[in-house]
């Protein structure tokens, strides 16, 4: 169809392109080429990251946990059954003034006091003595997280069991119940590294950030710095940078805070405090 | 910055004590660093509590579990959110405190949440008055609280206006609830335009031709709707006005498809071949020709506009594979954008201005990309199941509407603009193509 | 042949009833002159209406043997009008270029197109499912050009050519393979 008089005009109007097009692929040719060798020197763990067909996030870890909205809303089943009883039984339901305490007489309210006093405690004073309610508090994310079906929920529910048992027993800190990696060591400075690893790990557990919130930015970084006394509390944390968006230093003030307390220091050692940075970045979203 | 100086000195202490440094690459050197950059949930835990019922019924009980489900639905289509599981909270919703002074945030934070939800109502004579709060539980902070007063058939809409709240708060921006979304379904034997809510609720046949109708086009104001259809037994352009039902045609020899409207003119630009070429014109509402946009031997077909209705994106051949380019509407001048794969088609420009998600054909398989406008980085955001197809931005740019091939037959489906939470948006007989969502309304 | 032993047959009859008319004439003239005369006019007229009877016949021979004519001529024209409908040109991928085949394909139309004037001709744009359908819709309307394009070339009037693109909306073939898809990729004629 384009064989008539269509083919000319096409003709020389590409060959006018051609020659633009030349000029471009040379000057594109020549700074990719400074890109690569300036990436290469300074970079080069960057190069491989920016290659063409870049895979966006690993699309079935976070799609995992929520196979749909009735998946998540079927399990508090037994949990609803409850609450209308519990109406049932109070029905000068207090306004919003009288809080719950003033009518606490039911089964219900009395299991639940204790356990939310227990959480609190645990998270602020760290009492050690009703490991009861630690093991219920466990249980219970337990339960939220089988439901759920994360297996790496599960992973770190071990590790958080563990280290609260040995909280608990207030036993000698065998290196790392999770890691077990070469408990021969005593020298500090193995257990350090060991601890390190494993308060990494808790705080990344419990760091939620959506990247969606601050449209996909790579370039975030905030430092924070924690000071962990030897049983493990969290006795003072400051950021030394933040990243400037509110909503990423809140998201790693929260996973930190989420974290306290931390395990306690090896037993080797024996400084007051242990003061340690932690820089996030959410680069490991890619 | 005050706690800095002993802070660092300590450290320094550490450092010269010879304690080994593990992951030691902090810049300053002062304090060593943990590098941590995967984090675990990638979601804001929230909690949404049943609401709190003023005085006790069986109608009332049920707006306490179905308002909180319904909410906690249309913060987790969003993306944003982590829906706590109910099962695991350590307060009763019946009793908690839902204000600030009363609430335990403390039980909150235990469970993982960041973020919390109460909701008090009370129903009387058929009038519902709900109160809706969100928290920060870290900060024990009220971060945005509201009063309604409606029809008790209104908890939807009052439901959603909140959820509008909630993300305004977080991301200074409004959110999805009050759009819809257009699509194409062949449930009556042909292919007719339909729409529906943004979460796939309440789905309406719009067009009833009896004949191939396709490619719908939403107006930046969201009252007109434009579409291709058989009716007069080729392809042409129908414009139609949803408020008053005014509409016009562009029945011009060979093709009239492709519609897509210019944000804040009341414009599109439209592929019509009657000069025998598929080229791209710029039209009026009523469909008046305003000006010839690409001059190219070959197909130029599908625009998409910038946000700013200065340029647009389009597929076309000049390149001898269908290539996803730009082009200046003042300036004429124009930049390829894709050149990786060789069938780049369906551009959509994202309503943030800066990337375009389009469709490939790549080694028998159609999937979903994203691209930069310059082209840089083209990201895949669908794979390993069936085709994919057709992508449509929310407006606020955070989700993708999409037509999927995954079950068999066509289906609307939704995910994030980063490719997670990908999810069929609605069912009905026959297939589903075409999507095209809605502006926000800006009445509602 | 079917004339020739009509004729034969038809002698058969004619000829033994003029001998026998004949015959009688004669044994008549001798005895009754008067009679005679009459007789042979009788005769006469019979003869008459013989050769009519046989002249009609022959009329309904030739009628019937144009109708066989005309039959056989409109299914003639019915075989190449489905001919012409029924045979699709195909296309390569994601091409709108014409193959040998479907040249020579389309010369046969352009005569037909010759032979019948008075015809217009409606020529479909079609696509395999590959590439979506906007883009596919374009695709369809070049190919139903292309074949159009190449049809002008060949003297028949642009008004008497309509291109429609259907793009991927009506396979022939629904199938997910190649086979199918080659099937589908085509120009399809109908006549109005």
């Amino acid at each position: 169809m384009n064989a008539g008089p269509a083919h000319p005009p096409t003709f020389l109007r590409g060959d006018k392109a051609y020659r633009r097009q030349f000029l471009w692929t040379s000057v594109i040719s020549a700074v990719c080429h400074g890109a690569l060798f300036m990436g290469l020197v300074f970079s080069p763990d960057l190069t491989p990251a920016r290659r063409w067909p870049t895979s966006v996030v690993n699309v079935s870890l976070v799609s995992l946990p929520d196979l749909g909205k009735g998946a998540a809303l079927n399990p508090p089943a037994p949990k609803e059954a409850r609450v209308p009883e519990a109406k049932k039984e109070y029905k000068p339901v207090p306004k919003k003034k009288a809080p719950a305490p003033d009518l606490k007489s039911k089964p219900d309210t009395i299991s639940l006091a204790p356990k939310k006093k227990e959480a609190k405690t645990s998270l602020k004073k760290k009492t050690y003595k009703p490991d009861k309610a630690i093991q219920r508090a466990v249980e219970n994310v337990h339960e939220n997280v089988q439901e759920k079906a994360q297996p790496r929920a599960s992973d770190l529910l071990e590790k958080a069991l563990a280290d609260l048992k040995r909280k608990v027993n207030e036993g000698p800190p065998g290196t790392g119940g999770g890691q077990g990696n070469g408990g021969g060591g005593k020298t500090g400075l193995d257990q350090m590294d060991i601890y390190k690893i494993e308060i990494a790990y808790l705080i990344q557990q419990n760091w939620a950030f959506s990247e969606q919130m601050v449209g996909g930015r790579k370039d975030l970084e905030a430092r924070l710095v924690i000071k962990i006394l030897p049983d493990g509390r969290i006795s003072d944390m400051f950021f030394e940078t933040k990243s400037g968006n509110a909503y990423f230093d809140d998201s790693v003030y929260k996973a930190v805070q989420k974290s306290d307390p931390l395990p306690p220091l090896p037993r080797g050692y024996r400084r007051p405090s242990y003061m340690v940075g932690l820089r996030f970045t959410p680069s490991g979203l890619n | 910055m005050r706690r800095l100086n002993p802070s660092r000195g300590m450290a320094r202490l550490l450092f010269f004590m010879g304690v080994a440094v593990m992951v030691f690459r902090g810049v300053a050197g002062a304090v060593e660093y943990i590098d941590i950059n995967n984090p675990f949930i990638r979601k804001i835990p929230i909690a949404v509590p049943f609401f709190q019922a003023k005085t006790g019924t069986e109608v009332q009980a049920e707006i306490a579990e179905k308002g909180a489900v319904r909410l906690a639905e249309t913060l987790e289509f969003t993306g944003f959110f982590k829906i706590l599981d109910r099962a695991g909270f350590l307060e009763d919703p019946q009793r908690m405190g839902i204000e600030t002074p009363q609430i335990r945030f403390d039980s909150w934070t235990t469970v993982g949440a960041e973020l919390l939800v109460t909701g008090g109502f009370e129903v009387l004579d058929g009038a519902l008055a709900i109160e809706l709060r969100l928290y920060d539980t870290f900060k024990g902070r009220l971060l945005v609280g509201k009063r309604y007063q409606g029809a008790r058939t209104d908890l939807k809409k009052i439901i959603r206006r909140f959820c509008d709240d909630i993300i305004y708060t977080l991301t200074g921006q409004h959110g999805i609830f009050t759009s819809r979304i257009a699509f194409v379904s062949n449930g009556t034997g042909n292919k007719e335009i339909y729409t529906c809510d943004f979460d796939g609720s309440d789905p309406k046949q719009l067009t009833r031709t009896k004949a191939i109708t396709i490619s719908p086009a939403w107006s930046l104001d969201g009252d007109w709707i434009a579409y291709t259809s058989y009716l007069k037994g080729k392809p042409d352009l129908f414009i139609k006005n949803l408020k008053d039902g005014r509409s016009h045609q562009v029945t011009h020899e060979g093709l009239n498809i492709t519609p897509a409207w210019r944000p804040f003119r009341q414009e599109l630009a439209a592929t019509l071949s009657f000069t025998g070429d598929q080229e791209i014109y710029l039209l009026t509402e009523t469909g008046k020709t305003v000006k010839r946009l690409t001059h190219n031997q070959g197909i130029d077909v599908s625009p998409s506009w910038s946000p700013d209705g200065k340029k647009f994106a389009f597929v076309s051949k000049r390149a001898g594979t269908p290539q996803i380019y730009i082009q200046d509407v003042e300036s004429n001048v124009v930049q390829r954008v894709t050149y990786y794969g060789r069938h780049n088609t369906q551009p959509a420009w994202s309503p943030a201005g800066d990337r375009i998600a389009y469709t490939s054909l790549e080694g028998g398989e159609t999937n979903i990309f994203i691209v930069g406008i310059d082209g840089k980085e083209p990201v895949q955001l669908t794979r390993n199941a069936g085709d994919n197809e057709s992508p449509a931005w929310s407006p606020d740019g955070n989700l993708i509407a999409f037509c999927s091939y995954r079950e068999g037959p066509a289906r609307i489906y939704v995910m994030t603009a980063f490719g997670t939470d990908q999810r069929r948006l609605l069912t009905l007989s026959g297939e589903q193509t075409d999507p095209a969502w809605s502006p926000r309304s800006q009445r509602d | 042949m079917k004339r020739k032993l009509w004729i034969v047959a038809a002698l058969f009859l004619v000829v033994p009833g003029l001998l026998f008319t004949v015959s009688c004439a004669k044994k008549k003239v001798a005895s009754e002159p008067g009679m005679m005369q009459e007789e042979s006019e009788a005769a006469k007229s019979a003869a008459e209406k013989a050769r009519e009877e046989e002249l009609a016949r022959q009329r309904a021979l030739e009628e019937q043997r144009l109708k066989e004519a005309e039959e056989a001529k409109r299914k003639m024209i019915a075989e190449e009008r489905a001919r012409f409908e029924n045979e699709d040109i195909y296309f390569e991928f994601d091409s709108a270029t014409l193959l040998p085949m479907a040249q020579e394909i389309l010369k046969r139309k352009a005569e037909y197109l010759k032979a019948n004037p008075n015809l217009t001709v409606v020529i479909e744009g079609h696509c395999d499912e590959r590439g979506t359908h906007e883009y596919n819709l374009a695709l369809g309307d070049r190919r139903a050009k292309s074949a159009m394009q190449f049809l002008k070339d060949l003297g028949i009037p642009a008004s008497r050519m309509v291109a429609i693109s259907y793009g991927e909306e009506r396979p022939v073939d629904p199938g997910h393979n190649e086979e199918a898809w080659a099937k589908n990729r085509r120009a399809h004629f109908v006549i109005q």
